[in-house]
């Protein structure tokens, strides 16, 4: 049996290839298990059948966390595309469609803090603890492999659009919530996706966000920082 | 008129979010403002025009061709995002 604790959570991932417990490994843990992933064959042979340029392992793999972030909001936790920087122990995050620049601009905050870390660098799960909302690094974290067995509580999320000049300002609610879908996780069943919205009216009432237009530069930094720090 | 099945509706943060779980749909999901959340209530205890037009004037204060024009307008509104069966 294969235990594996993310985001606080115990799975038994009864993969059949190496790939998945090789990318799990950081996340090895003992215990009883919360909840059981296997992924039937059929759907495995559909998924690789779809995009047979990649191995099997890496669709199961795939296929694993796509479980896994259906199962999460009965634990009270979801999963957001986004970028997660660890800076004195709280987490700035950075969320935009992709291509956007969530990496490069995660990039430029290693190089103005050297303290600083990414927790996950594509799609780490944010949890409710004790009233506040915490983000967990998992072992899917993107092409760039930027992810570490860790967590931080949410300071701020920031929404990123390129632009030639630097600016930053608060977002409203309404604003949030017409684009937050966007980035989140909805199971299909319709008891996952009811959880993920009980969960998002906390997230969105209670964590501060912000809409960054930035170039390339480490003023972009700056203003971020200023901002979402609070 | 008749809702398609699969879908959510949730004050988020204040917001009436109307989230259609059937990924087919272009758009995920509409935000609502008070009295279309009030017709997507009626909507989906199966109400149809005339009880609709009906409880407009029940719930608010306005004549029956605003209703009506209200009750038309949110109809079409679902209608382009592929909300309802017919």
């Amino acid at each position: 049996m294969a235990i594996y604790k993310i985001c606080d959570i115990r799975f038994d991932i009864q993969a059949r290839y190496d790939y998945t417990h090789k990318l799990c490994a950081a996340y090895a843990a003992d215990g009883p298990a919360d909840f059981t992933i296997r992924i039937p064959e059929e759907k495995l042979r559909e998924a690789v059948a779809a995009a047979p340029q990649y191995p099997p392992g890496y669709h199961e793999g795939l296929e694993v966390y796509r479980e896994i972030s259906s199962l999460v909001p009965f634990r009270d936790a979801f999963l957001m595309h986004s970028s997660v920087v660890a800076l004195h122990g709280e987490a700035y995050v950075f969320t935009a469609k992709s291509g956007t620049g969530k990496s490069t601009h995660s990039r430029l905050w290693l190089a103005h803090f050297p303290e600083a870390e990414i927790v996950n660098g594509d799609k780490p799960l944010f949890k409710k603890t004790d009233g506040a909302f915490y983000a967990y690094g998992t072992p899917w974290c993107g092409k760039e492999n930027w992810g570490k067995n860790d967590r931080a509580r949410i300071k701020a999320v920031c929404f990123l659009s390129q632009a030639k000049e630097n600016s930053i300002a608060p977002m409203t609610k309404k604003e949030v919530i017409s684009r937050i879908f966007e980035q989140v996780y909805l199971p299909a069943s319709p008891e996952g996706a009811e959880r993920v919205m009980t969960l998002l009216d906390e997230f969105v009432s209670t964590v501060n966000f912000y809409h960054l237009h930035c170039n390339i530069s480490d003023e972009a930094v700056g203003i971020a920082y200023e901002a979402m720090k609070g | 008129m008749k809702l398609k099945s699969g879908f959510l509706m949730k004050k988020i943060a204040g917001e009436n979010v109307l989230m259609f779980l059937d990924t087919s749909l272009k758009n995920k999901m509409i935000t609502l403002n008070e009295s279309g959340a009030f017709l997507f209530q009626n909507i989906s205890e199966g109400k149809d025009r005339a009880a609709l037009v009906a409880a407009m004037l029940e719930e608010y204060d306005v004549d029956e061709a605003t209703a009506a024009r209200d009750v038309d307008a949110f109809v079409e509104t679902l209608r382009s995002v592929g909300a309802l069966e017919d």
